[in-house]
């Protein structure tokens, strides 16, 4: 039922209310903490940036779920990444400064897949933001129609599965 | 900004805090609790943990530690405790304790449920079960201390069992042994065959009728058939001689091996008089047969100690390095570490301060415990340095234990010392090895003692010393023989005991030796009582067994001087005949040479007559030529 609520939010704000910027941004970052481990500084940290910033959240979570899979798929990518990085010896003092100061640890910098995967998830955030935005116009400029009329949606909306989460949607009055 | 984004927060924050508040300190203590189990090898259970992320502080109510050797007791049981973190090494994960403070230590308290793990615990075995199977095996190989065959009559028959004797049993095999080399002779040698080989000789010889040869020419040839003759006789007497050089290797190997049998005799002399249980009275011996078992048991429970600190306080390892792992479990990734500046090791208690008291209520029979372990950590060679303690146990009455130590693992090669010093301490009563002779139990009301134990890599050497008066010996029965009489009457005069105990070794190989000052007096009065008798009796054993064995040692001689004589008699014999041979063959032979040199005279002789004639003749034929007409 989640992942209904949460696409039906998504669809809701695609068609009108947010800027496709800020569905785009909310995508981006939430497509960022989903790639990396959670329970890092940073990801805490963008996850209150979601939070608070007037960015679409319902695409921050949906991001998060797609970039889960994203990041389970690219796993051993983000490890070589990271452990290529870490061990670059160009950076060795910088980590070496960044290692001992107080705070940074929380960071898990010194993990290979959380630096693999925040690094790939920054060099992703650009084109996933442009890209989003993009998709967001073209939906509202008569890409809907179109989704509308292909048949794995119509299949899918009506199924006896999303009939029933409609009914309970509106009884509870969404 | 989103004010939505504050209540999402509050209630994700409020649900977190309210679920960390009822199971932060269930789970820290059960995590806690199940670490110390590992450590005690014995049920621990922690009352009340709490634990503040804001003050830095946690601590308990109660804590128990079950004795894995005796789960009914605890070894440790504390009241409240109260730990002090350093905020700083938090950040890096780890968790330095700046002090902590544990009140009313006491040990041996009685349980309400039993200690023992429900799951075992597979320990590697580490120098102390070594020093331990080695000095286990030194009290098993322990003689026992039995002289009670002194007072009774020596049955020679059932200690000297002949065929259990080794060197009766070494002189069976040398018959056997004599028996096949002769029987082996027996059918190798052929003494038939050399004297046939000689008859052919002489009928070779007899055959060259050399008495009826005339002429040079026959004599020649008679000469070179005779130089054939002598060639095979040589070759003949070379086989009988090389025969006769085995034969006296094979007779010296037999003599050999008779020497050699006699060197069990003193093995099996020694054996019997251990089986009449009359040994050599041994001062080393009494005070390990006396004192070693309880010395074991109070140096086993020091060596728990550093046991307990050899296994967690573990020793510099290699340096970490951060080679790429090929296939890091999915999601977790690999940690590479970077040169860090700070020496937090994972888990330190730079001070913790003990005090405690024991038979709670009444205050001049408990000992109150102080002390304090400094440097207790997890990583020693992170933090630089050993771990030190010190702990004094006093009492008001004026008895005083001091216990302190040392570890230090900060190396590859752990160094680790301990001192112990009691003074004016009840020992109590301790139950010593059972043995007929000597007591069974020993009490002494007061008494000090001194330990130190330096212990280098696997390397150790610890001395304990004791000093007790009065001192009183337990025998539980009526002396029944002399030997027991008198050593219940000799210790009686004893009120002081001075004990010393040394353990010392390495590598798998420790030894114990115990003094003590009862040994020279109590070994002294058993030989000068026992003396005569044990080496009567020893010399009673000794002459049976030797008897015994020079019956066989005689049997098994003459058994080998009758093979020697007879394969020796035939030997000769065949010699004998192929020396005549060589005789005769020489002899024929220089009486041909010499027949042939008289011929060659003779042959010159004529010659010469002949040349002296023609000569003669030519002279007076050439004597009328030459006259005048």
């Amino acid at each position: 039922m989640f992942i209904f609520q949460i696409l039906s939010q998504v669809i809701k704000a695609f068609r009108a209310g947010e800027s496709p910027r800020q569905i785009a941004a909310g995508f981006s970052v939430g497509f960022l903490i989903g790639l990396m481990p959670f329970w890092t500084l940073q990801g805490v940290l963008l996850f209150l940036v979601l939070l608070f910033v007037n960015i679409n959240m319902a695409a921050g979570s949906l991001a998060m779920l797609v970039a889960g899979f994203v990041a389970f798929l690219l796993d051993p990518l983000f490890h070589n990444l990271g452990y290529a990085v870490l061990t670059l010896p160009a950076l060795q003092g910088a980590w070496e400064s960044l290692y001992n100061m107080p705070v940074a640890p929380l960071s898990r910098f010194n993990n290979t897949v959380v630096m693999g995967s925040f690094l790939g998830g920054l060099v992703l955030f650009v084109p996933v933001f442009i890209g989003m935005k993009k998709l967001v116009v073209s939906y509202r400029s008569g890409l809907e129609e179109r989704i509308k009329k292909w048949k794995i949606v119509q299949s899918i909306r009506g199924s006896k599965i999303v009939e029933w989460y409609v009914k309970i949607r509106d009884l509870g009055g969404m | 900004m989103r004010k939505s984004g504050f209540i999402i927060l509050l209630v994700l924050a409020l649900l977190l805090g309210l679920g960390y508040y009822f199971t932060r300190d269930h789970y820290l203590e059960r995590a806690l609790e199940y670490q110390l189990e590992q450590l005690a090898e014995a049920r621990v259970e922690i009352d009340n943990f709490h634990f503040s992320i804001l003050g830095l502080q946690c601590g308990w109510d109660r804590l128990q530690i079950a004795n894995k050797r005796n789960p009914w007791r605890n070894i440790l049981e504390t009241d409240k405790a109260e730990l002090d973190f350093e905020t700083r090494p938090l950040f890096w994960r780890k968790l330095i304790i700046r002090e902590m403070t544990l009140t009313n230590v006491r040990s041996s308290s009685p349980r309400a449920t039993d200690g023992t793990l429900p799951y075992e615990i597979v320990d590697e075995p580490g120098i102390v079960d070594e020093v331990f199977d080695s000095v286990q095996k030194q009290m098993r190989e322990l003689p026992l201390f039995d002289l009670s065959g002194l007072g009774k009559t020596l049955n020679l028959d059932s200690l000297v069992n002949v065929k259990n004797l080794a060197s009766v049993q070494s002189y069976h095999k040398l018959r056997a042994f004599a028996d096949s080399s002769y029987t082996s002779w027996k059918t190798g040698f052929e003494p038939q065959s050399y004297m046939k080989r000689a008859e052919e000789i002489k009928a070779e010889v007899t055959g060259l009728n050399v008495d009826q040869v005339k002429g040079v020419a026959a004599l020649v040839s008679t000469l070179d058939k005779l130089k054939g003759i002598q060639t095979k006789v040589t070759t003949l007497k070379d086989d009988v001689e090389n025969k006769k050089q085995t034969l006296e290797n094979t007779i010296a190997t037999v003599q050999g091996q008779a020497l050699g049998a006699q060197n069990s005799l003193k093995e099996d002399i020694e054996r019997a008089q251990r089986l009449a249980k009359l040994q050599d009275i041994d001062t080393r011996q009494l005070s390990l047969m006396l004192f070693g078992a309880p010395a074991v048991q109070r140096v086993q429970q020091v060596l728990d100690y550093v046991a307990l600190g050899r296994k967690y306080l573990p020793m510099a390892q290699a340096a970490m390095t951060s080679s790429k792992l090929e296939a890091p479990p999915r999601f977790e990734g690999q940690d590479l570490h970077f040169p860090f500046h700070y020496r937090y090791p994972r888990f330190l208690a730079r001070e913790v301060k003990l005090s405690g008291a024991t038979a709670g209520g009444d205050t001049s029979r408990g000992y109150f415990l102080s002390g304090e372990i400094k440097n207790l950590t997890n990583q020693p060679t992170v933090s630089g340095k050993p771990t030190q303690f010190k702990i004094d146990f006093q009492r008001i009455a004026g008895n005083q234990y001091t216990m302190s130590g040392n570890f230090d693992h900060t190396t590859n090669v752990p160094k680790d010392s301990l001192w112990i010093s009691a003074n004016n301490f009840g020992l109590g009563n301790i139950k010593l090895p059972s043995n007929k002779h000597f007591p069974h139990g020993l009490a002494a009301n007061e008494g000090d003692v001194t330990l130190s134990g330096f212990f280098v890599g696997d390397a150790l050497d610890l001395r304990l010393n004791l000093a007790a008066a009065p001192v009183s010996f337990d025998f539980s029965t009526t002396p029944k023989d002399m030997i027991s009489n008198l050593v219940q009457n000799v210790l009686a005069g004893f009120t002081r005991l001075e004990l010393g105990v040394q353990l010392q070794g390495a590598a798998s190989n420790y030894a114990m030796s115990i003094h003590s000052n009862l040994d020279n007096v109590l070994a002294d009065q058993l030989k000068k009582v026992v003396g005569e008798k044990l080496a009567e009796a020893r010399l009673q054993i000794e002459t049976r067994v030797r008897a015994e064995v020079d019956k066989r040692r005689k049997e098994a001689e003459a058994l080998i001087e009758n093979y020697k004589q007879s394969l020796t008699a035939e030997m000769q014999k065949v010699r004998g005949l192929v020396d005549q041979q060589v005789e005769e063959i020489n002899k024929r032979k220089a009486e041909v040479e010499a027949r042939i040199e008289a011929e060659k005279n003779k042959g010159k002789q004529v010659v010469d007559e002949k040349k002296k004639q023609a000569e003669e003749e030519a002279k007076k034929k050439l004597k009328g030529l030459l006259k005048k007409p």
